[in-house]
């Protein structure tokens, strides 16, 4: 398998890895679901990304961002992030899903300040701790 | 990571607890058939709607949305029959060591899942050119009386199913696919011997 992608990780400004931190405090299946889940995006062009069934661009309020997508421990799983390069993907915040509604109900506002701050101070972000080949 | 190897240290690192390797390999496996369903239907020659390979397989659209999800976890044996049989595909099953379920998972891009239908002429003219010692491209071995095998010989049988995908966890990674007649885009001399497709764990009885 060839990975195509890289994956970074949103840093608060006192260095806390986000979603490192969210991803600590989900279950195992979730655990090791999101790591299954990054492991194929990784692998995929993005033009195969686009199905809906692995991650989905947002719109709306959340436009700019995307989701993967993926059900963990009987929860719907949406970290939001957004394309930084051209083979790079920024994760910015672990959502969740509860009856078409974000939780928290600010996810998309949160993700979006945090994607300017990206955007503005790469530095912003880690690389992905978790191993994909 | 050594050259070739679809593993490294640390990955390995990350999957040494048992119960993490468990959901790891669960997600994998079902990662993988859902994308592999779409793939085929998807596949040039055939551009069927998920209403279309319902059709085929008797079944509402909505049953073929469900096995096209990663997330449902109780796809059948018996579906899987029925999904290679629609598209003319035979069924491959197995419990692989896991140096070559880390060759094979990682297959997932479509251009990798493109199987053909069921051929009489190109079957035959592959026979041909291997009796009359001529190259046919790589045709993979098939291990006589592997469960795999058995299982292959088809839907019509009447093999019965004592699990699901969503039981009976695997301490072996499995795997599951619909077959390449030819190894068509595959790379079959990549593997030290017989590899085939992605499933979670399952049981399989032949009668």
């Amino acid at each position: 398998m060839a990975v195509l992608w890289s994956f970074r990780c949103y840093l608060s400004p006192d260095g806390t890895d986000e979603i490192r931190k969210a991803h600590d405090s989900e279950e195992r299946q979730t655990r090791k679901k999101f790591h299954s889940r990054l492991k194929i995006l990784a692998a995929l062009p993005f033009e195969e990304w686009h199905n809906g069934v692995l991650y989905r661009e947002l719109h709306g309020e959340c436009f700019g961002l995307g989701e993967i997508k993926f059900k963990g421990d009987n929860v719907q799983q949406r970290p939001l992030g957004f394309r930084s390069s051209e083979y790079e993907f920024a994760i910015l915040f672990w959502a969740h899903e509860r009856g078409n509604k974000w939780v928290p109900l600010k996810a998309c506002q949160r993700a979006l300040e945090r994607k300017a701050e990206v955007i503005a101070n790469k530095d912003r972000t880690n690389a992905l701790w978790l191993a994909l080949e | 990571m050594p050259y070739g190897l679809p593993w490294s240290e640390e990955f390995i690192g990350q999957i040494t607890d048992k119960d993490d390797r468990r959901e790891f390999v669960a997600d994998q496996v079902r990662t993988r058939l859902a994308l592999l369903i779409r793939a085929l239907r998807e596949q040039d020659e055939r551009q069927w709607s998920q209403t279309e390979l319902g059709q085929r397989m008797g079944k509402p659209q909505s049953v073929i949305s469900r096995i096209e999800d990663p997330d449902y976890g109780k796809l059948s044996l018996q579906t899987l029959f029925e999904v290679a049989d629609a598209f003319d595909l035979p069924l491959w099953v197995d419990i692989p060591e896991w140096e070559e379920w880390f060759r094979r998972i990682g297959e997932v891009e479509s251009k990798r899942l493109r199987r053909r239908s069921f051929n009489a002429e190109r079957l035959v003219a592959q026979a041909r050119a291997a009796r009359d010692g001529q190259p046919s491209g790589a045709i993979p071995s098939i291990c006589p009386g592997s469960v795999a095998t058995r299982a292959s010989m088809g839907a019509q049988g009447n093999q019965t199913m004592s699990d699901t995908v969503s039981q009976a966890m695997p301490t072996q990674p499995a795997l599951i696919d619909g077959v390449n007649e030819d190894g068509h885009n595959r790379g079959y001399a990549d593997y030290p011997r017989n590899a085939m497709g992605t499933l979670n764990s399952l049981s399989v009885n032949i009668q």
